[in-house]
């Protein structure tokens, strides 16, 4: 599909790839890295659990625990993923895709379809620790910069979402 | 944009990528000069050899802000302020090492000081990222091979005159818990 | 000739202007996710049908671009490649971690940048992944102790492509670049002949 039912059509892929590159290109340029999504997600997770327990630092959260609220707002990754946000809200008002909605196939109710967003991203979250990204921080990232590893993420993504494809089918007839 | 102006623009960018592509591949690596340092940067490890070994007029100066200063800092360091280098006093035989939070500032501060005439002027390679990772919190080689060995062998034993805490492949380290915190935000880079 | 790049050398902690860097850096990105429609989950999932490929497109073009140009800005001496940070390979973790994340990727139908951006335009679902990311993340800290072993296990360090394979860093970007116009020329004769059916 080439567009949203309302709304106008989407931008061609290709230039939106190029875009995303000098995005890329920048971080590397300025910052000295790329970007990052499940990073940012694991600060929040980290800052809330050791500030819970009140224990100084959890060591599975080395490196992820901010102090606090604000000392998260200090976070780069944390600031770039706000940024997501709105460079999404940006471009979906400008194009008037934007809407209180739930996507999913027409014939799978809405408690459904938010069970399986739910349960899938609670399996990309234990994924992309246990790879140290997402992604954004290795498919991009990693991969524009030549990682084996990332490029061994990328495949191995890429083969189970295939092999799981025809389960989940149904839910977007 | 129309189909045909659309489709015309990726053969466009297509072709770019497969100049640009070809040229990459004809031009090899990206720089013979890729392990080249700049002229005036110590690692540090030559620095944490100048500390140990008491390197006559040797000054550390931390450019960062005082909480950064206070989480963590190279044993020594003098915090100053970019204004206050400016305004600072140099002996005349002093060796200065600077670091900051960007190359950019460390290099700036560099030619201040190369400016106010200290002639022994030096930016540390890497920050306090870099000190962190050979010196404070190293990771040692599981398996070295033996030129690893000899140059681990020597960091390990720095990082441990240092108090530092060097680690073999990655088990739990066990520092201070605000230290460690400390350690991990610098440490921790990319997603 | 100087190299100015990375302006920064620490991480994670950044002034103010590195956080302005990481405003723009994410709303550049977001904006572009959104206005490829990977702010959908019904066409990022497409991907995963063979009926649409625009996945593929924004990544690998992402990709190539990026790539190409960090060879050249390294090339011409605009950038200190050795500044950059490359991320650490581990062969295992991110082979199981990424044949995980897929699985959950699909389950989902969009991934964790996208769910952000899903999130944002109003989408509910895209509000899902997001909570199921978190409580994933949380899950994954609880068990954390158990892996780490094999979180930590098969590390290669800073390891390459051109490492592996034993040819230049250029060769490598070349076969970069070539294999993403394969794949863009498959994706594109594969939707046709889709289009030409229906």
């Amino acid at each position: 599909m080439s567009s949203d039912a309302r709304g106008t059509a989407y931008g061609s892929p290709y230039l939106a790839g190029v875009g995303i590159g000098v995005v890329l290109l920048v971080a590397y340029g300025v910052m000295g890295h790329g970007v990052g999504v499940s990073g940012a997600l694991t600060s929040v997770v980290g800052t809330a659990a050791t500030r819970l327990s009140n224990a100084p630092v959890l060591p599975e959260w080395e490196g992820y625990a901010a102090s606090g609220l604000l000392g998260l707002l200090g976070d780069w990754f944390v600031v770039e993923v706000i940024g997501i946000a709105l460079g999404g809200l940006l471009s979906a008002s400008l194009a008037g895709r934007l809407r209180r909605d739930t996507e999913r196939g027409d014939q799978v109710s809405v408690n459904r379809r938010l069970a399986f967003a739910a349960s899938g991203g609670a399996i990309m979250g234990i994924g992309a620790r246990l790879a140290r990204g997402c992604t954004s921080g290795q498919a991009l990232t990693g991969g524009s910069l030549l990682s084996v590893g990332s490029w061994i993420f990328i495949a191995a993504a890429f083969a189970a979402a295939y092999l799981v494809a025809p389960l989940v089918r149904r839910e977007w007839r | 944009m129309t189909a045909v102006r659309g489709r015309r623009i990726h053969l466009a960018l297509a072709g770019t990528a497969l100049v640009l592509g070809a040229l990459a591949a004809a031009s090899g690596e990206v720089s013979s000069r890729e392990a080249e340092r700049h002229p005036d940067e110590v690692t540090a490890l030559e620095l944490a050899r100048w500390i140990r070994d008491a390197r006559p007029g040797l000054r550390v100066i931390d450019l960062r802000n005082a909480e950064s200063f206070e989480a963590f800092s190279i044993p020594g360091a003098d915090r100053m302020s970019s204004d206050d280098l400016v305004r600072a006093r140099w002996e005349p035989n002093a060796t200065v090492v600077v670091y900051a939070d960007s190359a950019l500032a460390a290099q700036r501060a560099h030619e201040t000081l190369r400016t106010a005439g200290v002639r022994d002027a030096w930016v540390l390679k890497g920050g306090v990222g870099e000190w962190v990772n050979t010196i404070a919190s190293p990771v040692l080689p599981a398996n070295p091979t033996p030129e690893e060995a000899a140059a681990s062998g020597e960091i390990a034993e720095m990082s441990r005159w240092f108090g530092g805490v060097p680690r073999v492949g990655e088990p739990r380290a066990t520092t201070s818990d605000s230290l460690r915190a400390a350690l991990g935000r610098i440490r921790r880079r990319g997603c | 000739m100087a190299m100015i790049a990375p302006v920064y050398e620490t991480g994670a902690l950044g002034g103010g202007r590195a956080l302005v860097v990481a405003l723009v850096v994410g709303v550049a990105f977001g904006f572009f996710l959104e206005r490829s429609g990977l702010g959908s989950a019904r066409k990022l999932s497409a991907q995963f049908r063979l009926t649409d490929f625009t996945v593929l497109k924004v990544m690998f073009t992402a990709i190539v671009t990026a790539s190409l140009g960090v060879f050249w800005l390294s090339r011409v001496g605009a950038l200190d490649l050795s500044r950059v940070y490359v991320p650490e390979t581990y062969l295992l973790p991110q082979l199981a971690g990424g044949a995980i994340f897929g699985a959950g990727l699909v389950l989902a139908g969009l991934c964790p940048g996208t769910a952000c951006v899903s999130a944002a335009t109003g989408r509910l679902d895209g509000v899902a992944v997001i909570g199921g990311l978190l409580v994933g993340i949380l899950a994954y800290g609880a068990m954390d102790p158990l892996v780490d072993r094999f979180a930590t296990s098969t590390s290669r360090g800073t390891f390459t492509l051109p490492q592996l394979i034993g040819v230049s860093h250029g060769v490598t970007v070349l076969i970069v670049v070539i294999l993403a116009l394969m794949t863009f020329r498959s994706a594109e004769w594969l939707e046709a002949r889709r289009a030409a059916r229906a």
